[in-house]
C-alpha cells in the first residue's frame, strides 16, 4: 500500500508498533528547553560541537593541490582552513597566524601555493608549515617547526570531509558514524562536478531550521504552489513517511514521492525546463546505479520523493533522483544561526541542460523562502516559554529523535558514552 | 554591435533590465520587477523560448559573443520569472517576500 506509514518488521524483532518505537523513544512531547536556554546552548558548545565530528564539504572542493575553503564554525569561535597539500593530502588547520593570532586567509576559498598573513607577511605552505619570517634574525628565539598553521583532526568518509575539534577526539569518524556508516557505505556520489550554494542567516536556533527540514507533514501547507504535488497525493495527502531508521545519533527517513506528478498544462515552461528528454543517457546510468544501492529509497517503492538522512549534529546527506544533497545548520547564539543548502548538478553541455540548471535553482530558493518561513516567528514563540514542548506525530519522528540525541550528547561525560 | 541577434529584435525592450550577470541578479530582478513587470516580460518571452534555445544551441556555451550572451541571459531570467506565472500566480511564494538574508554564494558556470 503505497504512501501508508507502514511499520516494516525489522530482522530479529518484535515488529515495533511505531517509528518512534523502533528508535526506542515514546510518544509523549518533546522538551523545547535546548531551543532557548543559553545555558544548554553553551553546554551545546562543549559537549556536541567541540566533541562530535563536524561536515565541512566535498573533497572535489578541494580537488587539485593549494585548492582551500574557509569555514567558520562561529559557535565554537573556530576559522577552520581546509586545504589539499602539494603532497595530494587534504588537511585542515585553525586559519590563525601563529604570530599573532590575525586570520590568515580572508577569502572564502581559492587556491594558494602558499599562505600569506597580512598583518606582517609571514607565509605557510600548503602543508600549514611556516615558510617564511619577514626579519626574522629579530626573533630570538623563535621555534620554526613549532609555528606552523595549529593543525585540527579531519578524515575524510567517501569524498565527505569531517573535522573535529577537539584537542585529541575522543572516537575516530568511523566510530562516530557507527551503524549508519555500515548502511550508508558505498552509495556513489554523482552529479558533482557542479555545485551551488545557498546560505541564509537566521534568527532562531539551529535546531528550529533542522527541524524545518527532516519532515514533509509541512509540505501541504507550506509549499503548496512547488512541491506538494511531489510529496503527497490523494492516498497520502500529508506526505507520511516511507521509513524511519535510528543509528546510535544519526538517522534517516524516507519520504513518499507521487509517481504521478508532471507539470500541468498551464505550466509550459516548467515542462520545458523538466523535460525529461535532456538527461543525458551516462547521467541516466550514473543515477540508477546510485538509485539501486539499498540505502537510496530503503523501501524500493516507485513512490518516493527523497531520503533525509541526519548525521548528528548538524549535517542532513539528502538523497532525491538526481543524487544528494546537502543542508547544513550552524549555530551562532542561542537564537541565530547559518543555514547553508547544497546542490550539485552534472556540468551543463548544452543550453537545455543549463535552462533547466537555472530553473532548478530558481526553485530551489523558493522552497528555501517557503522552508525559512517560519523559523522565525517559532522562535519567538519558543522564547516566549508559552508551551513546554512540541506535540510530534510519527511524521516527525526525526525531531523526536534529534532532541532524544542532543540531550544524551549534553548528559554525557564521555564520547563512548554519548554514542552507547 | 547589436545587442541581440537578428530576428530577436522583439526582445530588445527587455535587455537593459533583464539581462543580469549571475543567479543572484536574476533572483533580485524578478522582485524588483514586481508582478506586472514579471508578467510582462514573462508573456515576451514564453512564446520565443524554444527559438532563443535553437539560436543558443549554436553557439558555445562558454563563450558566447555578446549578443548571444545577452539573449542568453535572458533565457535565464525567464527561468525565475517562471517560479512567479506558472507556480504561484504570484511574485514571492503564497505567505513570503523577497527576503536579502537568502544568499545564493556560488552558482554554476556558466554564470
Ligand atoms: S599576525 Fe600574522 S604575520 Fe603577524
Ligand atoms: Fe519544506
Amino acid at each position: 500500500m503505497r504512501g501508508q506509514a507502514e511499520i516494516l518488521p525489522l530482522e530479529g524483532n518484535e515488529q515495533p508498533a511505531s517509528f518512534a518505537a523502533r528508535g526506542g523513544m515514546d510518544n509523549g512531547p518533546v522538551p523545547l528547553e535546548s531551543y532557548r536556554s543559553p545555558e544548554l546552548f553553551a553546554l551545546e558548545r562543549e559537549r556536541v560541537f567541540r566533541r562530535a565530528w563536524l561536515f565541512m564539504g566535498r573533497v572535489e572542493r578541494v580537488a587539485k593541490p593549494g585548492d582551500f575553503l574557509v569555514r567558520e564554525v562561529e559557535i565554537c569561535n573556530a576559522s577552520i582552513l581546509i586545504i589539499r597539500g602539494k603532497d595530494g593530502q587534504v588537511r585542515a588547520f585553525h586559519n590563525v597566524c601563529p604570530h599573532r593570532a590575525n586570520l590568515v586567509e580572508t577569502r572564502r576559498e581559492g587556491n594558494a601555493p602558499a599562505l600569506v598573513c597580512r598583518y606582517h607577511g609571514w607565509s605557510f605552505n600548503n602543508d600549514g608549515s611556516l615558510r617564511g619570517v619577514p626579519d626574522q634574525e629579530m626573533f630570538l628565539e623563535l621555534d620554526k617547526s613549532k609555528c606552523g598553521l595549529p593543525p585540527v583532526a579531519l578524515e575524510i568518509w567517501n569524498g565527505w570531509i569531517f573535522i573535529n575539534l577537539a584537542e585529541k577526539p575522543e572516537v575516530s569518524l568511523d566510530e562516530f558514524l557507527g551503524s549508519f556508516k555500515d548502511y550508508y557505505d558505498g552509495v556513489e556520489a554523482i552529479n558533482l562536478d557542479c555545485s551551488v550554494v545557498i546560505e541564509t542567516r537566521l534568527k532562531c536556533n539551529w535546531k528550529v531550521v533542522a527541524d524545518a527540514f527532516v519532515e514533509a507533514y509541512h509540505i501541504p501547507s507550506i509549499h503548496r504552489t512547488t512541491i506538494k504535488s511531489m510529496f503527497s497525493n490523494r492516498e497520502n495527502p500529508f506526505g507520511r513517511l516511507l521509513d524511519a531508521q535510528f543509528f546510535g545519533p544519526h538517522r534517516t527517513i524516507s519520504m513518499f514521492g507521487n509517481a504521478e506528478d508532471t507539470p500541468r498544462e498551464d505550466q509550459p515552461i516548467v515542462a520545458l525546463a523538466r523535460d525529461p528528454s535532456i538527461y543525458r543517457p551516462e547521467v541516466l546510468e550514473a543515477s540508477a546505479r546510485y538509485m539501486s544501492h539499498p540505502a537510496v529509497n530503503p523501501t524500493k517503492q516507485p513512490g518516493w520523493s527523497m531520503d533525509a538522512s541526519t548525521i548528528f549534529p548538524n549535517l542532513n546527506l539528502d538523497a532525491g533522483f538526481n543524487g544528494q544533497f546537502t543542508h547544513e545548520y550552524w549555530p551562532v547564539s542561542v537564537n541565530e544561526c547559518l543555514h547553508r543548502a547544497t546542490y550539485y548538478f552534472p556540468k551543463p553541455t548544452n543550453i537545455r541542460e543549463r535552462f533547466q540548471l537555472e530553473y532548478m535553482m530558481a526553485w530551489f530558493v523558493d522552497v528555501i523562502y517557503e522552508d525559512l518561513g517560519n523559523v522565525e516567528r517559532t522562535q519567538r514563540g519558543i522564547d516566549s516559554g508559552a508551551t513546554k514542548g512540541m506535540q510530534l506525530s510519527e511524521s516527525e519522528v526525526s525531531i523526536r529523535h534529534s532532541v532524544q540525541q542532543i540531550e544524551k550528547w549534553l548528559r554525557a561525560e564521555t564520547v563512548a558514552d554519548a554514542l552507547q | 554591435m547589436a545587442l541581440l541577434p537578428d530576428g530577436f529584435a522583439d526582445l530588445l525592450p527587455f535587455v537593459a533590465q533583464w539581462a543580469k550577470d549571475d543567479v543572484q541578479e536574476r533572483h533580485r530582478q524578478r522582485f524588483a520587477a514586481g508582478m506586472d513587470g514579471v508578467q510582462a516580460f514573462y508573456d515576451a518571452l514564453a512564446p520565443r523560448a524554444t527559438d532563443m534555445m535553437a539560436y543558443l544551441d549554436t553557439v558555445p556555451l562558454d563563450d558566447m559573443p555578446e549578443e548571444a550572451a545577452n539573449l542568453y541571459k535572458l533565457l535565464m531570467a525567464l527561468a525565475h520569472v517562471t517560479l512567479s506565472v506558472e507556480h504561484h500566480g504570484e511574485l514571492a511564494p503564497p505567505g513570503t517576500a523577497f527576503n536579502p538574508a537568502v544568499q545564493i554564494v556560488r552558482g554554476p558556470a556558466p554564470a
